[in-house]
């Protein structure tokens, strides 16, 4: 058994798109992982937030993104088939391969590192390659930055000596400040103190990790489990507007596939990314085609850089999923349009409006509480029942914008004076969107007035004159 | 058309915090602007904001009076005034099930009433909060509820179910009194509205009158008050939606608008609810308790005869001719304001203090009374300091004397305790402080409203360096990528101007007690603070003081009980009591050592800044002390007096003659203005203030920040030093005032300051073992931190021991030595994690015999591994474990027992275990420990370790660079104890520390700005630079900084950074 632990230092960072600005991944205002430029400003993890933001002004923050992490690293699991079938999962930043049975396919151990290297250079990404006989062991020489590899158990034991105890998972705050009064600073000097002692004062499970590390005792790990049919979904860390900004996520993805097609000797055609809009829109499709069925990530990219560069977004995306079909024989699932129309008797006939009528000439309304007539509704695709309007004097229909009305002797004219009903009720409102919105700051005057047609119309008077804005039905 | 008359009756100032947009002046200049016949500040549940609306009146009056005299003196006819409005005193309340209504106080015994509602509603709820139930007015008085008060019910906008009800009710208990408020802005039925509160008011008998739900003087604060409604509610303003107003109706409204809107009696019924509130702010009077009498006397004879104890004990050879004549003209003053009982007040709690062997000293302008240190007030004797009462209070300004008490820090609960059991929590209470806006709050709250992320709040608050000035802001801003243009960063950087000072809450003033002869709460509420037990009056001191009401100070001061635990151990030492007055006053070791800046440690005069002056100023008598502590503020170092004061020092004689008035007012400091006093006195003797124009200045000084009034005392200063031709002087003493208003820091207090500066110098100098056990003792405190006083104290020669469970009480301790100098012994206290309940149970377990071994400290101290482990990596186990290696072994190989609830922690025989030998660790590793457990190492100074790495780079020490000539280039490293930027300079100064000595460099905003991160980060700092040495200070300017903290390892050193 030959294990290879890759430790993503910077997985936290990873998930985001690749920033050239000082840029940090923040937990609970403290920052878990810093870019390289942050690094160079002099942020270091550990380091609380505001210490960080004083000492590079411009910093980037993200919050820390644990699920979208998972899948990463599973989506790296994936790719990682492409070398052995013996992967696991160490969340949350590392990955163990079980090396010892494929190093001839790769033409020894130097060889399989380099590529392995080279596969995640393509992917933007660096790890640091612990190698070592048992897991444990491999994880600990990742987490201290040595590379030198490991073969024979029996220099196990010599290899760890240097590695600081902090390597050691499970120590809490007052073990380490012990190790440290005791002058405990390597794993040598662990080893150098009786287990029985040891144990009495750090529990078992000290004891436990050391013998495993050292191969005394079994450290079983789960397997990954290889999805039999490829579909895997990344979110953004933004929503993306632009399509280009697509391919960072998009390239993960597809080496994903390609390690996952490597490891079973096949390849595919076209594959398809479902790009997932906001607010129940449908998911758009981008197809890439290939002459020829492959699994060469470098073809996919290609493929790719090209049709993202003409490719024009109807909405932003906040989720993509890669799905490639064509490998696999069983055809996927459409996905509904809505996850209810069953429940609801309205939904088929909105179905079919839209069918006859387009897409954009159904919609619904829901209430928004906003003082500004022109805020206080939103168009949304499905309204939901239940939302209550205040019981204000407001008109059904309101113009898609009001239209200014001619005055005479400072009366509105619409078919001939109108005379006024009620009023005025003031609204002034929205000054924080001004310069921002649509609709920014209003101050007006509405009336409820009426025009030689008898028809009663919502009129106001602002700073420009008068407007009519809606119609009581 | 004839404007009607309107009585506002309806009005939140921004003491309902959070709600009303406008400070109550701001309110009171609009009505007047508008005609108002009157104006009611009905704040929530809350008199809070009432006495700076009757101020600001008062302020208008004499500013009309000013006008008209100066018109008359011009010769010109008189400038027609508008008509003041009358100020109501009200408050608005919501019950706990929804209904509100105002009360207004129609006469004293109203607002008594009223202010004993919101107590009782205030202080049944938590900080800040207030619950009013129906019973609480349910309580039928002949007369109704809350007797003198006119109440007015605020209908729901819609009609609501059991609106009815709720008038009927609120009928039956303002029989005759109660109004339905009729507040039509503008929404979506006005007319709809008034109809409906017409046809209830009819149906109840119930009379209508026109109000305006007020919350902000001026239309044009409606940005301000929805971000105060977004904030109040913690959402973005976008997300606020219909809990924002419709529109800014809720303003002071023209009178021509109102007559538009409401129909004519309505808005003449406000007049005669107006008519009916004749309650006056300066109608209250303040009672002492009279229980500080005891019978047979009046508080004159009762004060004359304790004095006259007090000047027997002071001179016992006899009272100075010169004394007696002051303390005459003292009581005919005392006795003409009537200020016995604050004497009497003040001096029962000074005794009580003396009997418990508190520490205490009176400092501030009464203070410095003969009365006062013959009562033992203060120790501060009025002729050694040539201070003069009437310097401090003045006969024609009726400005209340002022007294305040510094006790001991860590007992002055005691004392405050003794308040609350003599007078009872019903009459005595703590003036409020209102914590206000200010720059770093107002840009996070504001930016939460404008929907910014908590990053981007995050990123511009860390990114303004305390040092930087508001002016950075666009910079900084631009530096985060926010573009200064873009709109909401404009409306962020508004908004956080105009939020600026608005009140936040209420919170405890730091000692202020103010107490009554009747019960407190009929004078102004009483709401609780955030301490439990606490209670605080809706007032804060500038309140008090316009009224004229008074308070004592109860103050903290941690030098105070250090130099009571020194004076102890000092008087245990040398067999006798020694006390503050045995300190010889004229102690010539002790002004060397003071002239020499040797002064870490000492009181008010550790600083670096006031450290540099000393070597300049050298200080010989008691009276340049007094100078000393007030001349490094801001205020005469930015009047620029510093470099005049210290030429006519040097000479002994005035720098300047301007004529013989001002001369004498100036005698005593040189011919230049330094204290606060003095400039006061110079307004009227040079620029023809009158007395109480002078009172006036020195209010707005206190305050200028806040109200911004100052500048008119500028002008009227500027032109009337102009007309006696000292326009240049003149210049210099305006900008001095700006520095006062800041730290204002008169003479009175400067007097008392320096006794305590001068006790702590004697102390240090002559028992420097007592002083540091004392100062180390009473940590936190001052400006070093306990591993730069154990630094100095060795460096003076003094052996400092460390920790240890067979030796150490739970207090550092003298450790008595045959003949020679004691030894210090630190206690179990400087030990990181242990508790006082902890070294108590040690000390005493060891009382009653030795410790056998570590089994039997933790067995019989009770201590549980925590602990052990805490004193093992101390190394204070060492005699009982070896070294510190060895003890953590010992230690953490304890076995335990049972739960933690169990008493005994440790089982009591251990399951053996083989011994294990190890190493002793090297030096380094254990100056990385102490100083991870202990902030500190008697072992060797961290630096000293890396000396050669230094020297290979050419870093010398810092006794070297102190010998090396003006002008020398030189590179030196230490670790950063300090840094500063003080208001007054451009430049951020550090403080170094190696094994030799201490160093301050100067950083220029030009190496500052180049390499902020080393100067914010870097806690060893290399520096290349060149020296200053001028009269005795050397510094170093540096050129180049250098961060060397990664030499340090694991080494754990704090800085103090002030600003």
């Amino acid at each position: 058994m030959l294990w290879l632990c890759l430790r993503l230092a910077h997985l936290a960072l990873d998930v985001f798109p690749p920033e050239a600005l000082p840029a940090v991944a923040v937990e609970r205002q403290r920052v878990v992982c810093a870019n390289a430029a942050a690094e160079a400003a002099g942020v270091r993890a550990g380091l609380g937030l505001a210490a960080a933001m004083a000492l590079a002004p411009g910093l980037v923050v993200h919050e820390r993104q644990p699920e979208r992490e998972l899948q990463w690293l599973q989506a790296l699991a994936c790719w990682a088939e492409g070398f052995t079938p013996q992967v696991s999962l160490a969340p949350p930043d590392e990955l163990l391969l079980e090396i010892g049975g494929c190093l001839r396919y790769f033409g020894g151990l130097e060889s399989l590192r380099e590529r392995v290297r080279a596969g995640l250079a393509e992917q933007g990404l660096a790890a640091v390659q612990g190698l070592a006989p048992t897991p444990l062991a491999a994880q600990w020489l990742a987490r201290a930055g040595i590379e030198n590899a490991c073969e024979r158990q029996a220099d196990l034991r010599s290899v760890l000596s240097p590695v600081p105890v902090e390597v050691i998972d499970d120590l809490d705050a007052a073990a380490l400040r012990t190790l440290a009064s005791l002058g405990v600073r390597r794993l040598g000097d662990l080893f150098a103190l009786p287990a029985a002692g040891l144990q009495r004062r750090f529990g078992a499970s000290l004891c436990l990790q050391l013998a495993r590390a050292g191969g005394e005792l079994p450290d079983p790990r789960a397997a990954f489990v290889f999805p039999e049919q490829f579909a895997r979904q990344l979110e953004l860390p933004a929503k993306v507007a632009d399509a280009a900004m697509l391919q960072f996520a998009a390239r993960r993805l597809l080496a994903a596939l390609a390690g996952w097609l490597a490891a079973r000797a096949s390849g595919v055609a076209r594959c398809v990314f479902m790009l997932e809009h906001e607010d129940g829109e449908l998911p758009s499709q981008l197809e890439l085609g290939f002459a020829e069925a492959t699994a060469d990530l470098s073809r996919f990219a290609r493929v790719l850089q090209e049709r993202l560069g003409q490719y024009r977004l109807q909405a932003p995306v906040w989720r993509i999923v890669l799905r490639a079909d064509d490998a696999a024989p069983l055809a996927g699932r459409d996905q509904g349009l809505f996850g209810q129309e069953a429940a609801q008797a309205l939904a088929p006939v909105i179905e079919r409006l839209r069918a006859r009528l387009g897409a954009a000439a159904v919609h619904g309304l829901s209430v928004v509480a906003d003082h500004r007539p022109e805020c206080a509704s939103r168009v949304v695709l499905q309204a939901r029942p239940g939302a209550q309007a205040d019981p204000l004097p407001r008109p059904l229909w309101l113009l898609p914008r009001p239209r200014a009305l001619p005055e005479r002797d400072g009366v509105p004219l619409q078919g001939g004076a109108l005379l006024r009903l009620a009023g005025p009720e003031r609204i002034e409102s929205g000054w924080w969107a001004e310069g921002e919105a649509r609709v920014g700051d209003v101050q007006r005057d509405y009336f409820i007035a009426c025009n030689p047609a008898g028809e009663w119309l919502w009129v106001f008077r602002d700073a420009a004159g008068w407007w009519l804005q809606g119609l009581f039905a | 058309m004839r404007l009607p008359e309107y009585a506002e009756l309806h009005c939140l100032s921004n003491f309902s915090f959070l709600r009303g947009a406008s400070h109550p002046a701001e309110l009171v200049a609009e009505a007047r602007r508008r005609g108002y016949a009157a104006l009611a500040i009905t704040d929530e549940c809350s008199v809070a904001g009432v006495v700076q609306a009757w101020q600001a009146l008062r302020d208008l009056e004499a500013e009309d009076q000013r006008a008209a005299h100066e018109a008359e003196a011009a010769g010109l006819p008189a400038p027609t005034v508008l008509p003041l409005p009358r100020l109501i005193i009200g408050s608005e309340f919501q019950l706990a099930d929804g209904l509100r209504f105002v009360l207004l106080a129609q006469n004293r015994e109203g607002y008594g009433n009223l202010c004993a509602l919101i107590s009782l509603a205030r202080r049944r709820a938590e900080k800040g909060e207030y619950r009013l139930q129906r019973g609480d007015l349910a309580s039928i008085l002949p007369g109704g509820a809350v007797p003198g008060c006119l109440a007015l019910w605020l209908p729901a906008a819609q009609a609501a179910e059991g609106e009815a009800e709720d008038l009927a009710w609120l009928a039956a208990r303002f029989p005759q009194r109660l109004w339905i408020a009729v507040e039509l802005l503008c929404g979506p039925d006005d007319a709809g509205q008034l109809a409906r509160l017409e046809a209830l008011g009819m149906w109840a008998g119930v009379p209508r009158v026109a109000a305006g739900d007020v919350h902000m003087h001026q239309r044009k604060r409606r940005a301000l008050q929805d971000t105060l409604t977004a904030i109040r509610l913690r959402t973005p303003l976008f997300a606020a939606g219909k809990a924002l107003f419709p529109n800014a109706e809720r303003h002071l409204r023209t009178r021509l608008r109102l007559a538009r809107l409401y129909p004519a009696a309505l808005l003449a019924e406000t007049l005669k609810l107006a008519a009916c509130c004749s309650f006056d702010l300066a109608s209250l009077r303040y009672e002492y308790p009279a229980e500080i009498v005891p019978s047979g006397h009046t508080l004159a004879s009762h004060l004359r005869q304790e004095t006259e104890a007090g000047l027997r004990r002071r001179y016992p050879a006899g009272i100075p001719e010169k004394v007696r004549a002051d303390v005459e003209r003292e009581f005919a003053l005392i006795g003409e304001k009537q200020y016995e009982a604050f004497f009497l007040t003040v001096y029962d709690i000074v005794c009580f203090a003396r009997s418990k062997g508190i520490l205490c000293q009176g400092r501030g302008s009464a203070a410095n009374s003969v009365v006062c240190y013959a009562l033992g007030i203060t120790e501060v004797d009025p002729m050694r300091a040539h201070l003069l009462f009437e310097r401090f209070i003045s006969r024609e300004r009726d400005e209340p004397p002022d007294i305040d008490v510094d006790f001991e820090h860590e007992r002055r609960e005691e004392v405050i305790q003794y308040i609350y059991r003599k007078y009872g929590r019903g009459r005595a209470a703590l003036a409020a402080t209102v914590i206000r806006y200010r720059r770093r709050s107002a840009l996070r709250d504001v930016g939460r409203a404008l929907g910014f992320g908590e990053a981007e709040i995050t990123a511009l608050s860390a990114s303004l360096a305390w040092w930087d000035k508001p002016e950075a802001l666009p910079v900084r801003l631009a530096a985060l990528g926010l573009s200064p243009e873009s709109p909401r960063v404009r409306k962020w950087i508004a908004l956080s101007q105009a939020i600026r000072l608005f009140p936040r809450h209420l919170s405890q003033h730091v000692g202020g007690f103010v107490i009554s002869q009747g019960p407190l709460s009929r004078l102004v509420p009483v709401e609780n603070a955030a301490m439990p037990d606490r209670t605080v009056i809706q007032w804060d001191k500038d309140d008090l003081e316009s009224l004229g009401l008074l308070k004592v100070d109860v103050l903290a001061l941690g030098m105070l009980t250090v130099i009571r635990k020194a004076l102890a151990m000092v008087s245990q030492r040398r067999g006798r009591v020694m006390t503050m007055a045995d300190i010889p006053p004229r102690d010539a070791p002790t002004f060397d050592m003071i002239c020499e800046a040797d002064t870490v440690g000492v009181f008010q005069i550790e600083s670096r800044a006031q450290m540099s002056m000393l070597p300049r100023l050298r200080p010989r008598h008691f009276y340049d002390l007094v100078v000393q502590v007030a001349i490094v503020r801001p205020g005469p170092i930015q009047g620029g007096m510093v470099h005049p004061f210290l030429k006519g020092h040097a000479e002994q004689k005035p720098v300047q003659t301007i004529s013989p008035e001002v001369d004498a007012v100036l005698a005593r400091t040189w011919g230049v203005p330094i204290f606060q006093e003095q400039v006061m006195q110079l307004a009227v003797k040079a620029a023809g203030f009158s007395e109480g124009e002078a009172d006036q200045l020195r209010r707005a000084m206190a305050s200028w920040k806040q109200k911004g009034h100052l500048e008119r005392f500028k002008e009227k200063l500027r032109a009337g030093m102009a007309d006696n031709g000292l326009s240049k002087f003149a210049e210099a003493l305006c900008r001095q005032i700006e520095g006062f208003g800041e730290y204002g820091f008169p003479e009175s207090h400067a007097a008392s300051f320096a006794l305590l500066a001068y006790v702590s110098a004697w102390l240090k100098r002559h028992e420097p073992e007592a002083f540091l056990c004392a100062l180390l003792d009473s940590q936190p405190m001052g400006f070093y931190a306990p591993a730069q006083l154990i630094q100095d104290a060795r460096r003076h020669g003094v052996e400092v021991l460390p920790p240890d469970v067979t030796a150490s009480a739970v207090c550092c301790r003298l450790v008595p030595r045959g003949r020679g100098r004691p030894a210090v012994r630190l206690g179990l206290l400087q030990v990181e994690g242990i508790s006082l309940a902890t070294a108590e149970a040690i000390v005493a377990a060891r009382r009653r015999s030795a410790w056998r071994d570590v089994q039997d400290l933790a067995l019989r101290a009770g201590l549980d591994s925590s602990q052990m482990r805490r004193l093992a990596e101390a190394d204070a186990l060492t005699a009982l474990a070896g070294h510190r290696r060895q003890a953590s072994w010992e230690v953490s190989g304890l076995q335990r027992v049972g739960s933690l609830q169990q008493a005994d922690l440790f089982a009591a025989e251990p399951s053996p275990e083989a011994h294990l030998s190890f190493a002793a660790p090297a030096l380094g590793e254990s100056v990385v420990a102490d100083y991870a457990s202990l902030g500190h190492s008697l072992r060797v100074h961290p630096v000293a370790l890396l000396r050669q790495r230094l020297a290979d780079r050419r870093f010398v020490p810092a006794r070297s660079a102190l010998g090396a000539g003006d002008r020398a280039l030189i590179r030196v490293a230490g670790i950063v104890t300090c840094r500063q930027k003080p208001g007054t300079a451009k430049s951020v100064f550090v403080t170094l520390e190696d094994e030799t000595g201490v160093l301050n460099v100067m950083v220029w905003p030009r190496v500052a700005d180049r390499q902020r991160r080393e100067l914010l980060e870097a806690r060893l700092l290399g520096v290349y630079g060149q020296i200053q040495s001028e009269s005795g200070v050397v510094q170093i300017i540096a050129r180049r900084l250098v961060d060397l903290t990664p030499w340090l390892g694991r080494l754990d050193t704090t800085s103090r950074d002030f600003h």
